[in-house]
């Protein structure tokens, strides 16, 4: 019986993927600032393996991919792990029931979910607690940051494409 | 579509929610202290944070020395293997010479202040969802770091340990909101209360509220902490003033301070893990670890 199956090696290249994006994003002056803000590539990556998998699956890396994010968050543990669970398992069953796979889809969800993501963190951590300049962030902040991580939205569509196609369970 | 309400991945996504929901309570609950998850998972991606800062810094001065030698090469191209050598030596002493100057730095401090202990530490992770620039450093509760101890450069006051972990800690930085520094004019000795704001983060600045009308504050005046309230040592040098304004809600003034460390790049930093008079009053109240000091 071999333990490396074309799922099994789908799945650790997912995670090693997943964990060099961590790195990449949290590596201090390593990727360039666009308007005082840094992409998320947790989200877009994690977005990108829930176009090419169940949304049960994708939500079990939506977690990961949350909690990852969460290790190195100034906000409240868990908040990123429940936003990225939602979204890829919304995103993986919407592809599955919904959507045509193919990269509009994958633009159109990804910024709907950096859209999410960031108007919660706006309500959550801002709004909520009577910051003057919380409009400010949605404008200043929000808005470039989503810009910037759509950039790498096809990057991460045709990478996940490439692993799903060529690691498909044939076993 | 229907079908998926009812489907076992659908009932997991809910008890999964609910159980972050929970992890959140329970983190919102302990303020200053990672949780057990994060805990055990940071043995994991601490030193592979660790690696990745320093292969960045790696690259970083690869850039420098490339550039430095194309340069001498336009210039003559007759001593290009002796300009190579002479430019590898520069580099090795610019950093010499940038690690003594922090150091020195470090060292000053601690002459003027015999009582403090320092813990030096390395940036090994930056949040990219916060715009007050919180980041992670490779040093926890193992080192000897606590939670509020304060974080500095060789420049200046960088912020607070926010949250302690066994091998790593969160630093809040006085870009935040979250921090409440009292301050004081360094020539005038006007005080007031140093803090964040979002719109002035987005330009590496931070505010100091709550001055009189009638103070002397003025452009260029540098500020330090005052030492009130106990967690932050008395004559840390804040940063320097470039403007003052009326705030809008009240009569007092507030001015803007530009950092005197950079916040937002700073890789090597310094945990002042002791101080004479650390932890005197917390939240108004004695704490234990009273000692002789001139607040």
């Amino acid at each position: 019986m071999n333990f490396f199956t074309h799922k099994r090696l789908k799945y650790i290249a997912y995670a090693l993927e997943l964990l060099l994006v961590f790195i990449i994003q949290c590596t201090p002056n390593l990727l360039p600032e666009f308007l005082g803000v840094r992409p998320m590539l947790m989200l877009v990556f994690a977005m990108g393996i829930s176009m090419f998998e169940s949304e049960g699956t994708a939500m079990w890396f939506g977690l990961a991919a949350g909690l990852l994010m969460d290790l190195a968050s100034a906000h409240v543990f868990g908040f990123f792990a429940v936003i990225f669970t939602v979204c890829c398992y919304a995103s993986g069953a919407l592809v599955v029931f919904l959507m045509r796979n193919n990269l509009l889809t994958c633009v159109i969800l990804t910024l709907g979910s950096l859209l999410i993501s960031g108007l919660l963190q706006w309500f959550f951590f801002y709004l909520l607690w009577g910051d003057e300049k919380a409009w400010y962030y949605l404008y200043a902040i929000m808005l470039p940051q989503i810009v910037y991580s759509a950039v790498f939205v096809p990057v991460a569509f045709y990478f996940n494409r490439a692993l799903a196609t060529h690691l498909t369970d044939s076993d | 579509m229907r079908n998926l309400l009812k489907a076992k991945s659908f009932k997991i996504l809910i008890a999964v929610v609910l159980i972050l929901f929970g992890v959140m309570m329970y983190s919102a609950s302990t303020s200053g202290q990672q949780n057990f998850l994060t805990a055990v998972t940071s043995f994991i991606t601490t030193p592979i944070q660790k690696l990745s800062a320093l292969i960045s810094g790696g690259i970083g001065s690869i850039g420098d020395d490339m550039t430095d030698i194309d340069t001498v090469r336009a210039e003559n191209e007759l001593l290009l293997t002796k300009v190579r050598e002479l430019s590898a030596q520069l580099v090795d002493y610019e950093e010499l010479k940038q690690e003594n100057e922090r150091l020195r730095g470090i060292l000053g401090i601690k002459e003027e202040n015999p009582g403090f202990q320092f813990v030096p530490a390395t940036v090994i992770s930056r949040d990219v969802s916060d715009p007050y620039a919180t980041f992670i450093i490779d040093k926890g509760s193992m080192h000897d770091v606590a939670y509020l101890d304060p974080v500095i450069t060789a420049d200046g006051l960088v912020g607070y340990v926010s949250e302690v972990g066994p091998i790593s800690s969160k630093v809040t930085t006085i870009l935040s909101p979250a921090t409440d520094i009292g301050a004081i004019d360094r020539r005038t000795l006007d005080g007031g209360v140093l803090g964040g704001d979002l719109e002035l983060a987005g330009n590496d600045m931070c505010k100091l509220s709550y001055l009189a009308r009638d103070c002397d504050v003025a452009t260029g005046d540098i500020i330090v902490t005052s030492g009130l309230g106990c967690i932050y040592p008395k004559n840390l040098v804040i940063g320097e003033v470039t403007e003052i304004r009326a705030e809008s809600q009240d009569i007092s003034l507030y001015a803007i301070i530009q950092p005197a460390a950079d916040v937002t790049g700073c890789i090597d930093v310094f945990v002042i893990s002791s101080f004479e008079g650390q932890g005197a009053v917390v939240n108004g109240q004695l704490a234990d670890t009273v000692t002789t000091t001139a607040e």
